[in-house]
C-alpha cells in the first residue's frame, strides 16, 4: 500500500514540477493533464473510486479549456517568465511553514489518520467503469483536437 | 501515516512556489489548479471519515469556475491585443 502511494506521489510531484519547467505552454498544459490523471490515481489509492471518477469528469472540462487556450497562445507568448530559483525557495519555505504548523498538533498522530473506507453503494459501483470510459474518451477527444490544431 | 498528510502539503507548496515565481497568466492559473487539487487530495486522505464530501464538491466547483474565468479573461486579453505576461498589465489603459 505504502509503496504504491509513494510511486504515485513521486509521479504526481514530477508532473506538478513539469508544469513550470516546460519550455512551451502546450507542454505545460499537457503536464497539467498528466497531473490530474495521476491525482485521480491517488484517489483510487485512497479507496475512493467514485470521487476519482467525478474528479476526472470535472477536470476534463478544465483541462480541455486550458488546452485550447494554450494552443491559441503557444506561438505568441513563449514561456520565459518563471524564475526557477525563487520557485524552489518559495516551495521549500511554504512546506516548512505547513510542517511547522501541523507538527505540534494532534492531527499528525497516526491514530487520527485513518485511510478512508470505500463508502460506495453497490448501485453506483456497477456504473464506475462506464464513468471512466466516458472520461478517458473525453480526454482522448481533447488531445486529438490539439493534434489536429497543431497539424493545421 | 504522516506521509499521507504531508504529500498534499508538498503539492500545495509547489503550487505556491509556481504562483509566486511565474509571471505568465495561464501558468499562474495552472498553479492555482494544482493547489486546489492538493486541497481535494488532503480532504480525501484525511477528512473523509468525517464525511466532508460537500467540501470536496466545493473545491471542484471552485476549480471549474476558475477555468471559466480564465476563458473570459483570455477573451478580454486577446481582444485588446495584450500580452499574457502580467508584468506588462500596468502598461495598458482600461
Amino acid at each position: 500500500m505504502f509503496v504504491i502511494f509513494a510511486i504515485v506521489a513521486i509521479l504526481e510531484a514530477i508532473a506538478a514540477i513539469l508544469v513550470y519547467t516546460s519550455k512551451k505552454l502546450l507542454h505545460s498544459v499537457v503536464a497539467l493533464a498528466l497531473f490530474f490523471i495521476i491525482n485521480t490515481l491517488m484517489f483510487i489509492v485512497f479507496y475512493q473510486p467514485l470521487f476519482a471518477a467525478i474528479q476526472l469528469f470535472i477536470m476534463v472540462g478544465g483541462v480541455s479549456a486550458y488546452i485550447f487556450l494554450s494552443v491559441g497562445q503557444h506561438m505568441q507568448s513563449p514561456l520565459k517568465h518563471t524564475n526557477y530559483l525563487s520557485m524552489a525557495v518559495f516551495s521549500v519555505l511554504a512546506f516548512i511553514a505547513f510542517f511547522f504548523l501541523f507538527s505540534g498538533s494532534g492531527i499528525t498522530s497516526p491514530a487520527s489518520i485513518p485511510i478512508s473506507q470505500p463508502g460506495l453503494s453497490s448501485d453506483l459501483a456497477i456504473a464506475i467503469p462506464f464513468f471512466y470510459e466516458m472520461a478517458f474518451l473525453l480526454f482522448g477527444t481533447s488531445l486529438a483536437a490539439v493534434v489536429l490544431l497543431m497539424i493545421k | 501515516m504522516i506521509y499521507y498528510m504531508l504529500f498534499p502539503f508538498v503539492l500545495f507548496s509547489i503550487g505556491i512556489g509556481g504562483l509566486a515565481a511565474s509571471r505568465h497568466f495561464l501558468v499562474m492559473v495552472f498553479s492555482v489548479e494544482i493547489m486546489l487539487s492538493a486541497a481535494a487530495l488532503l480532504s480525501v486522505s484525511m477528512l473523509m471519515p468525517v464525511n466532508l464530501a460537500l467540501l470536496l464538491f466545493a473545491i471542484w466547483a471552485i476549480a471549474t469556475t476558475e477555468a471559466i474565468t480564465a476563458i473570459v479573461l483570455y477573451r478580454y486579453i486577446s481582444r485588446n491585443d495584450m500580452d499574457l505576461d502580467i508584468r506588462r498589465l500596468s502598461e495598458y489603459k482600461y
